[in-house]
């Protein structure tokens, strides 16, 4: 089980991104969706998210359809844009109650493993703070832990490492493989492909809107006569193999 | 582009956009309201004037103080108009010069065009209640028109002059609400008495100091070149004060109609904490976000009051109006009232955040519904009992309009509109 994407093609109206996407996360398995700006990975999230609609293909979570089931599938995930998206109107706390309500888990329980999340990311004494008093890594953090709490069978994560300090940054990884070690599927993008080949179990590359790679870390820096080290030179190859086709 | 052309440029921009606003608003129902609206105070003003128990009233000396407040607040309508955007900041930053020369001297030019229309249009209002006066002359109109307009001017270049780096006029700079008082309201209210009062063989007097300090104001205003190589611009007043110009624009225009892409802002209100702690018990989660947006925003929730106490008045103050009439105008209130409503639906419609939440669509329409409909009782409880006060006939007719409306305005207006 996990998420099974079949076949999608899709994008925006007059402009076709994706091409006969295929792809699955299994649960527990952390997937990292790579490839350079334009290649379709938040076209691809967008799709899974319920933003966008596939002209064909079909997206499927531990066997909920999104087009058929559109609410019973989102109640399975949790996501994290890459731009931090809030209400201007609802304090911290009020946003953390919704998003628990709006999942049927707002109890005492839920808020005390939120709370910690809170601490974590030094947030604990700011649920009556509105939005606009954040900053952009604060911001960063509520969504952070807006989607953990939700302990939901798939993570989808948008550029993890975007404005927050080191130190969140490895509290995120932790929580990633926690996660994970749940049982549930993480779906992640990043440029940062060194880091993290050290925790995700299969990079997915993505090129011009078709899949062009699945494999694990080592396979891919196999494939390239890279080292898992040298891993973030893969986008200078890819973007130099590209330049000679044209 | 030639820079002493893009304040032109903006302002025809400006213009195109008006007339897409204004056709958004005249092709909705408030056309309807508008012509109701305008009837029914020209019928009332005329009643008024003619009402011979008001003439004592119009005569007395008192009563000029008032005719001198209103002129006062026609005072404060028209602001100068920039059109700078936050961009500018960057890209005409080495051009102080050119815009203190040019684009200012468009800009006061245009402003000053506004400024006088909202005059003109403050004393023509009052002309029938001075017709009924023991003071009217013509003389003393023209004088008092040619005060206030020239006065209106002045209180523009002043504002100019406020957004240079450094002012020419440093009076009272640290005490700012002294500052407005002084040049709103004190100043044109003792002249305007002066001309209102004085007798009729001084005025010509008042008129000639008037028109010989102006003269000087004005020149010491004026920006030559040489005045112009000295300023600097106050970039983060300009823009501000050009931003709130725009917003009360599009406050304007989306009172009546629904304007996209208008930024909202967001006032915390933490005593009201306790209604929506009291209202969103045991109700579904939607219902909770739709009225902290409604208590929280900036712009629904200071309209909706203003709607339900112009409301109120209106109703109030229809006293000899048939019922008919009165009916009409609460229905037209509850309908405006919903209709200010709809964009806390879109706005958090558009979130990504309510996208992604695990609840359907026809539970978020519900929850939406829920909370215009208590808005339309509270609606239907206040303009009611001012209804009670011309008669028991009067508030039964209200009473079953607005249920009728109350129920089209739910179960067909608003569906209609979120699907």
């Amino acid at each position: 089980m996990g998420l099974k994407i079949k076949k999608i093609s899709g994008g925006y109206v007059g402009n076709t991104v994706l091409k006969n996407v295929s792809f699955e996360v299994a649960n527990g398995e952390i997937v990292a969706l790579i490839g350079l700006n334009g290649a379709g990975k938040s076209t691809t999230i967008n799709h899974i998210i319920g933003e966008l609609q596939p002209q064909q293909g079909t997206i499927m979570l531990n066997n909920i359809y999104l087009a058929q089931t559109p609410t019973a599938f989102k109640s399975q995930i949790a996501y994290i844009p890459e731009q931090p998206i809030l209400y201007d109107e609802l304090t911290l706390g009020e946003h953390l109650h919704l998003m628990l309500a709006a999942h049927e888990i707002d109890n005492a329980v839920t808020w005390s493993r939120v709370f910690d999340l809170l601490k974590l990311f030094r947030l604990e004494d700011k649920l009556h703070w509105l939005p606009i008093h954040f900053s952009k890594g604060m911001r960063q953090k509520v969504m952070l832990v807006s989607a953990f709490m939700l302990d939901a069978p798939l993570l989808i994560v948008d550029e993890p490492f975007l404005g927050l300090d080191t130190l969140a940054q490895k509290d995120v990884v932790r929580l990633i493989r926690e996660q994970a070690e749940k049982g549930n599927s993480v779906l992640m993008t990043t440029h940062l492909l060194s880091s993290a080949a050290k925790f995700v179990d299969k990079f997915i590359v993505l090129h011009e809107g078709s899949v062009q790679f699945v494999g694990t870390p080592i396979a891919l820096a196999n494939a390239h006569g890279l080292t898992l080290n040298s891993l973030d030179d893969f986008f200078d190859l890819m973007y130099e193999d590209t330049a000679d086709e044209t | 582009m030639k820079l002493n052309e893009l304040f032109m440029q903006r302002f025809i921009r400006a213009q195109n956009r008006n007339i897409k606003y204004l056709k958004l608003l005249f092709n909705d129902h408030f056309v309807v309201f508008l012509l109701i609206a305008f009837g029914a105070s020209i019928l009332g003003y005329r009643q008024l004037i003619v009402s011979p128990q008001f003439t004592s009233i119009w005569q007395s000396a008192w009563w000029q103080l008032f005719d001198v407040l209103w002129l006062i607040i026609g005072l404060q309508m028209g602001t100068l108009v920039t059109y700078f955007k936050p961009a500018d900041r960057l890209y005409l930053l080495s051009n102080d010069r050119v815009i203190a020369k040019s684009y200012m001297k468009r800009s006061i030019e245009v402003s000053a065009v506004y400024g006088f229309l909202w005059q003109i249009m403050f004393m023509a209002l009052l002309i029938p209640v001075l017709l009924q006066t023991h003071i009217f002359s013509p003389w003393r109109l023209g004088t008092l028109l040619l005060f206030t307009l020239s006065y209106k001017l002045l209180l523009l270049l002043v504002l100019r002059d406020s957004l240079f780096l450094k002012s020419r006029v440093n009076i009272l700079n640290e005490h700012n609400v002294i500052k407005y008082a002084l040049y709103n309201g004190i100043v044109p209210g003792i002249i305007m008495m002066l001309i209102l009062q004085l007798p009729s063989n001084f005025i010509w007097i008042v008129t000639c100091l008037w028109s010989f300090l102006a003269f000087l104001c004005g020149y010491f205003f004026y920006i030559d070149d040489k005045k112009a190589e000295q300023l600097a611009l106050d970039w983060p007043k300009i823009i501000s004060q050009a931003s709130r110009h725009e917003q009360r624009v599009l406050h304007f225009y989306a009172t009546f109609a629904e304007i996209p892409n208008q930024p909202r802002t967001i006032k915390r209100r933490q005593y009201l904490d306790f209604v929506i702690q009291k209202l969103t018990k045991h109700r579904p989660v939607m219902y909770r976000l739709y009225l902290i947006q409604l208590i929280r925003d900036t712009e629904v929730l200071p309209l909706l009051v203003r709607l339900e106490f112009v409301g109120v008045i209106v109703i109030y103050a229809l006293k000899s109006a048939p019922i008919w009439l009165i009916a009409t105008i609460a229905a037209l209130i509850m309908y405006l009232i919903i209709f200010q409503m709809m964009p806390i639906y879109s706005n958090i419609k558009q979130n990504l955040w309510t996208k992604l939440l695990p609840i359907d669509e026809k539970t978020k329409q519900k929850a939406f519904q829920q909370l215009a409909k208590q808005v339309m009782y509270v609606t239907t409880i206040l303009l009611v009992m001012v209804s009670f006060l011309h008669g028991w006939l009067t508030a039964i007719v209200v009473i079953t309009i607005m249920g009728i409306i109350g129920i089209f305005l739910n179960q067909l207006y608003i569906l209609n509109k979120i699907k």
